[in-house]
Parts: C-alpha cells; structure tokens; sequence
C-alpha cells in the first residue's frame, strides 16, 4: 500500500486571515519539526469569494507558500443546490474525486480557520492512520488561542471537557448522546467523497449531517485521536449567542428535515435537544422556588439536581485545568466565577433565543484579534450600536421611501 | 357704491376657506417632513461616522491590505482543475519536507502554535487520567451533599399543601439528569479505557 497523504484542509468563508494564517503556518512549522511522522501531506484552503477579495495578497501569499488555494466558484451547484460551508466541503470533494484522490491512501483532517495543530496533533494523525482500525477520527480541542477570560472564552473551557464524553459517545454505536465536531476530525478521503456533503437548502450544521450520514452508511467506523487541536473560542457575547443558535438551528434542521436519520438517533438527538431547552426553565425555577414552595417532590428532584450542577461545575474546573499549560493569561478566580456564570447564561438562552429567530448564513463569527486596547464590553458596546444605527437607517430610508413624492 | 353681495359670496368664502386650511395643512406637512428630514440626516451622519469606525477596524485587522475594487477571478474553472504534484507538495513526507526550502518561500515560520509540543500535551493528559478516580469520587460526594441539603431544606420548609401544578414544576429539573449520568459515565470511559498518550516527544 502506498504512503498515505493526509490532506490539511481549512474551509471558511474567508474573513478572517490572520487566523487562516496562523493556522496554515502551525501546519507548515509542525509537519518540518515532528519525528516520526509517516503521512505526507497537503495543504487546501477552500474559501468563499468573498473572503479571497478582503485580502487577495494573503491568498497570493499562502499559494507562494504551496498552500493550495481553491476559491468556490460563485456559478458552482452542487446536484442537491447545498449552501453554505457545505457547498465549499462539496466543492472540495468533487476536487478530490476529478483528481483521483477519493482513494484509501487519502486522508482528509478537517480545520476550521482558527483551528491551530500542534506536534501532538501531528503525532495523533499519524498514530490513527497506521492502525489503520477506523475510517473516521475525532480528538479533543482546547480554546487557548488568544484566551483572555472573558465570558465567551470562559464557556469554552467546559467545552473542551464535554469532549471527553463527546469523545466518547461518537465513538459509541448509536452516538448516544448527539455531539459532533466540525473540526479536528480526519476522515478517509474515499469514505468522505463517497458520502459527500450534498443536500438539499441551507444546513446549519452540515457536519452532523454528514456525521449521521456516515454512521448509516459504514456503521460504528468512528475512533479516537490523540493529540489536541487548539482553537480560539468567541470574542464577544454577541457572537457566543449566534454561534449556538447555529448549532441549535442544526439540531432542529437534522430533527425535521433530514430525512436519513434513523428513528433511534432521532430520539437521541431530540433529547440532547430537550435537556439544552430544559436549562432556562429550570433556572426560572430554581428563582421562583424563592415565592412558590414546590412540595415535597423537591425532596427527590433534588438529589439529581445537585449531580447536574456539580457536573457543569466541574465541567469549568477541569477544563481549565485542561488549559492551563497553554494559557499566556491567567484571571483571578473572581473574576473566573462571574464570567463563566455570565457565559453560562447566554447558552441557556440560546436554544429560546434560536426558536424565535431564523437561521441565517450570515452568522460570521469574528476569530481575528481585535484590536489592541479593546475590552470585550466595548466590543458588546460597538456591535450594539452598530446595530441600532443599521436599524435608524433601515427606518429613515423606508418612511423616505414611503413619502410621496 | 353699495350693492347687494354677490350671490356666490358665501360659495367663494368657503372656497377660500378650504384653500387656506388647505395652505396651513401642507405647510404643517412640510415642517414635519422637514424634522424628518433633520433627523435622517442626523442618522446619516451617524451611520457614516459608524462606518468610518468599522473601515479604520477593517484596516487595522487585514494589516493594511486595501480592499480591490474589482472581484478577482477564480484560479481555475470549476470542472475538471488541473493537478500539478510538484506545486502541490504531493509526494513529499512530512519528515523530509525541511529538507525541501523551495516548498515555501523561505519566510521563518514561528508563532504561539510552537508551544503545543507532545510533551505538552502528555503532561495534561496524564494529569487528567491521573485525578480520575478522585474526580469521579468528588463529583459523587459532592453531588450527594448538595442533594442532601436540598432534601433537608425541601422536608424543613415545604409547603404541604401546594397546588398540583406548582408542586409537580421541580419534575423539569430531571430532564437532564440522564444526559449527564451519560456523560459522566462516557467521560471516564474515556479516560480509562484510552492510552491517549503520545509515543513521540522532542
């Protein structure tokens, strides 16, 4: 068998170079400086057009560096008329199959702009493809890139501790639990193109589809990989609350619209949902219980109540502990507290706050620094105004519209 | 000269009556849209004081590359692309890749990523497998202290007599419990059944 090639591809709208960047140079500095590693490899960052025309010269700048730079053609269709990322993953793979490379010697490692690779990465790539024992690998991602300990990037410590029994439920028959990654998952080139990300509309989250669509076609083929990925969470509260409405829009799409999805995963994916939706009112009652008195039930309900809420705290705890080695920026506990409270509380809202409102392919989330000097607060500030300025214009020129004449 | 008033005297007055109510209510209308007007540009001019602010943003983060004015064209056309190996990098094993300088165009390449070594990575993942059996002991305990104490406060200051649908709430706290039994369950799974360590270190 041939030396298998893994295939670094970064797919995203675009608009965020200097991540693009960062990300692409982990990959070129870590493949020149990890031992042992028995892959070769490519690198393929497909954006969209809008993106390459922000900053044409960074583009021109990766190609100088053999990074080869596929941008959507705007006339491209996929045969099932996808849009969003996954027309740009299709495109990808359609690329793959005209040049011969949908083949078991391929390797795909699926980054998003931000998604950073390290030695261990590396490393963890090259250990799951000589056992050579599953067709898809999943790891673990630390948010360590540009952390600062505000509300959004404090939620993102627990995440990467979910990953352990995310880790744990995809690589269980059935993915008991519903999770998926985006990013930092290796997939046989053959098995992705032979699934492809075509379908019909607009999906919101196309790698849980594709994720269901691979587990009813080659069953239980997901394994672990060693190694972090390193990725930077949200700057802004603001963007934190688009980025789950995203997710939760995906989970409603995959629970009406995709019709591949067995009845069995329907449940489990429709509970995952439930318990997420069931976070606020529970809040709510937990409040109320200060003026209603809930009864004698409580004395039951509650002895679960305490394992939920020592789960999430330890969620925090231990996934900053899984941070430590990595942060350039320690908060004092405090403030730890205050924020990972605040951050909580926009993802219990985000479920609600999705089923009133649409999804939407512009839900662009910002990865690149802001600039120096500013706080996370004026960032909230400055997309607020922002905001209510866009809607003073929508108004003044709809009545100037309106007005005879 | 006097004379009896015209017979369409009162038809006249009440003609020019309606003109001049007329007049006042389209000068009323102008003023109004005139304070429109006054208060779209204010918006405006806010709007354009905003953008401003957004473009000085946009620069500063694309470091100073402007934006073109034209679209650029798509590097190939999007049916059969060529494929060029020796552009690509095809070939060329991760291993011996430094060897290769005419890969990239020589730029020193170094940034934060530098620090995520396997070593690194081992020593976190030790640490967590390592705590497993205390965290999963802790997270029991604790979970049944805090249960505990809510039974007593429930048995000390519930309301015997509630109503049916205020007593039955607390039942949407169990919804999630079975997610995070799994979870919990999963995680340590996880970590004991995985080696998750790394053979290669620098």
């Amino acid at each position: 068998m041939s030396v298998p090639t893994v295939v670094f591809q970064v797919t995203a709208i675009g608009k965020n170079p200097e991540s693009l960047q960062e990300s692409v140079e982990s990959v070129l500095y870590w493949v020149r400086n990890t031992p042992r590693v028995g892959f070769r490899y490519l690198i393929w960052v497909v954006v969209e057009p809008l993106g390459y025309v922000l900053a044409p010269r960074f583009y021109q700048r990766l190609r100088r560096q053999g990074v080869r730079v596929l941008m959507v053609p705007p006339e491209y269709r996929t045969p099932l008329g996808t849009r969003g990322k996954a027309r740009a993953l299709e495109y990808a793979c359609a690329q793959r199959r005209a040049e011969g490379m949908s083949t078991p010697s391929f390797w795909v490692y699926h980054q998003d702009e931000e998604t950073c690779v390290g030695q261990d990465t590396l490393q963890g790539l090259s250990e799951f493809i000589d056992q050579g024992r599953k067709l898809v690998g999943v790891g673990m991602i630390l948010y360590p890139l540009d952390w600062a300990g505000t509300p959004s990037h404090v939620q993102e410590l627990a995440r990467s501790y979910d990953d352990l029994r995310l880790l744990d439920s995809m690589t269980m028959p059935g993915n008991p639990t519903a999770g998926c990654h985006g990013s930092h998952i290796l997939v046989r080139a053959d098995v992705e193109d032979s699934v492809g990300w075509d379908a019909p509309g607009y999906n919101p989250t196309e790698d849980l589809a594709f994720e269901i669509r691979v587990r009813a076609r080659y069953g239980s083929v997901f394994g672990l990989l060693s190694g972090f990925a390193y990725e930077k969470g949200a700057f802004s509260l603001h963007d934190q609350l688009r980025q789950r409405r995203r997710w939760v829009h995906g989970v409603l799409h995959a629970l009406f619209r995709l019709d591949e999805l067995p009845l069995r995963r329907r449940l489990t994916v429709a509970y995952s949902a439930l318990a997420w939706f069931s976070a606020l009112p529970s809040v709510l009652l937990l409040l109320g219980s200060a003026a209603l008195h809930y009864g004698r039930l409580t004395a039951f309900t509650g002895v679960f109540t305490g394992f939920v809420w020592i789960s999430i705290v330890v969620a925090y705890v231990e996934g900053y502990r899984l941070h430590a080695a990595y942060l350039e920026r320690h908060v004092a506990v405090p403030w730890l507290f205050a924020n990972g409270v605040l951050g909580a509380l926009i993802d219990i809202v985000a479920p609600w706050y999705a089923l009133f409102t649409r999804p939407t392919m512009g839900d662009f989330i910002a990865k690149d620094r802001p600039p120096s000097g500013i706080r996370w607060w004026q960032l909230e500030g400055s997309r607020l105004s922002l905001r209510r300025h866009r809607n003073a214009a929508r108004v003044a020129t709809t009545s100037l519209r309106a007005k005879p004449g | 000269m006097r004379g009896s008033p015209s017979a369409y005297l009162e038809e006249r007055m009440e003609a020019a009556r309606s003109a001049a109510s007329g007049v006042h209510r389209e000068i009323d209308e102008m003023e109004r849209r005139a304070k429109d007007l006054r208060g779209t540009i204010v918006r405006i001019e806010r709007e354009l004081d905003q953008a401003v602010r957004e473009l000085v943003f946009v620069r500063s983060s694309y470091g100073g590359e402007s934006v073109p004015s034209e679209p650029p064209q798509p590097p190939r056309s999007p049916g059969v692309p060529s494929f060029d190996p020796a552009r690509e990098g095809r070939g060329r094993s991760a291993a011996s890749a430094a060897s290769l300088s005419s890969f990239t165009s020589g730029e020193a390449i170094g940034g934060r990523f530098v620090r995520f070594t396997v070593s690194a990575y081992n020593r976190t993942v030790d640490d967590i497998k390592r705590r497993r059996g205390v965290l999963a002991m802790f997270t029991v305990a604790l979970s049944a202290a805090v249960g505990l104490t809510i039974a007593i406060l429930t048995v000390v200051y519930a309301s015997a007599s509630s109503p049916l649908w205020v007593a039955i709430l607390p039942v949407v706290w169990l919804v999630p419990v079975p997610f995070f039994l799994i979870a919990f369950r999963g995680t340590h799974r996880v970590l004991r059944q995985n080696h998750l360590k790394l053979p290669g270190e620098t």
